[in-house]
């Protein structure tokens, strides 16, 4: 799974610490999952959209792999 | 006084998955009981310390060079379980912020220690025999633990690091 968070969380101007503190998880998660280390769960997903304001589809998506 | 999380609800499971685990503020008193351990234990292969001697504990020891003694003193007992406990809060003290993320890393890292510690000792039963043995497997029962601090440690430093370049 790809993910667009680090071009969201510039574009929002937000630091990985300030988006981790608004949805309520370590700097580490935001970390892992933008570097793609780390596939978040439904419900952390759709937090982390709804800080954007976006659909999920919209920040994460399916590869050819998946 | 202190709390212990021992949470069995389900509410934000998922996202906190943190049972069984002490609070983050314990880590230091385990490091401290731990270092106390291991200083009492290394001091005492010079010292000698007999630490909360009981004369007469067992009056129907008989006196043989592994079985149980007359009179007993607790300093190995006192060293074993400071070196446990301190590894043991050590180990399961939460994170700051504890999450999925974490626990994943947690239980990744648990099962790798098992993997690399009973590696270790098939190595051991295979290259290490009589009384070095029984010192190994003693050994042992601390390994899993410092094993897991370790690999633990190392993944949540990895994933602190900041990469600097933009996707």
């Amino acid at each position: 799974m790809k993910n667009t968070l680090r071009i969201e969380r510039a574009i929002k101007n937000i630091t990985q610490g300030e988006l981790a503190e608004i949805i309520g998880v370590s700097r580490q998660t935001i970390n892992s999952i933008e570097s793609n280390k780390y596939v978040p769960s439904t419900i952390l997903a759709l937090k982390i959209a709804r800080v954007f304001d976006k659909p999920v589809e919209d920040i994460f998506a399916l590869e050819d792999t998946d | 006084m202190c709390k212990v999380y021992f949470t069995f609800r389900l509410i934000n499971f998922t996202l906190m998955r943190s049972r069984f685990l002490l609070p983050h503020g314990w880590r230091i008193t385990g490091v401290i009981l731990f270092l106390m351990g291991l200083a009492f234990s290394i001091a005492d292969q010079w010292l000698n310390v007999q630490f909360l001697t009981w004369h007469n504990l067992r009056p129907f020891a008989t006196q043989t060079l592994t079985g149980p003694s007359l009179d007993e003193n607790f300093a190995d007992e006192i060293k074993m379980l400071l070196i446990l406990f301190g590894l043991l809060i050590v180990a399961f003290t939460k994170e700051q912020i504890e999450d999925e993320f974490i626990a994943q890393q947690r239980l990744d890292s648990l099962q790798w220690a098992m993997y690399v510690n009973y590696a270790v000792f098939a190595v051991c039963i295979l290259s290490v025999y009589g009384i070095d043995f029984f010192s190994v497997t003693i050994f042992n029962v601390f390994t899993p633990l410092i094993i897991f601090i370790i690999r633990f440690r190392w993944i949540m430093h990895r994933a602190s690091k900041k990469q600097l370049q933009v996707a």
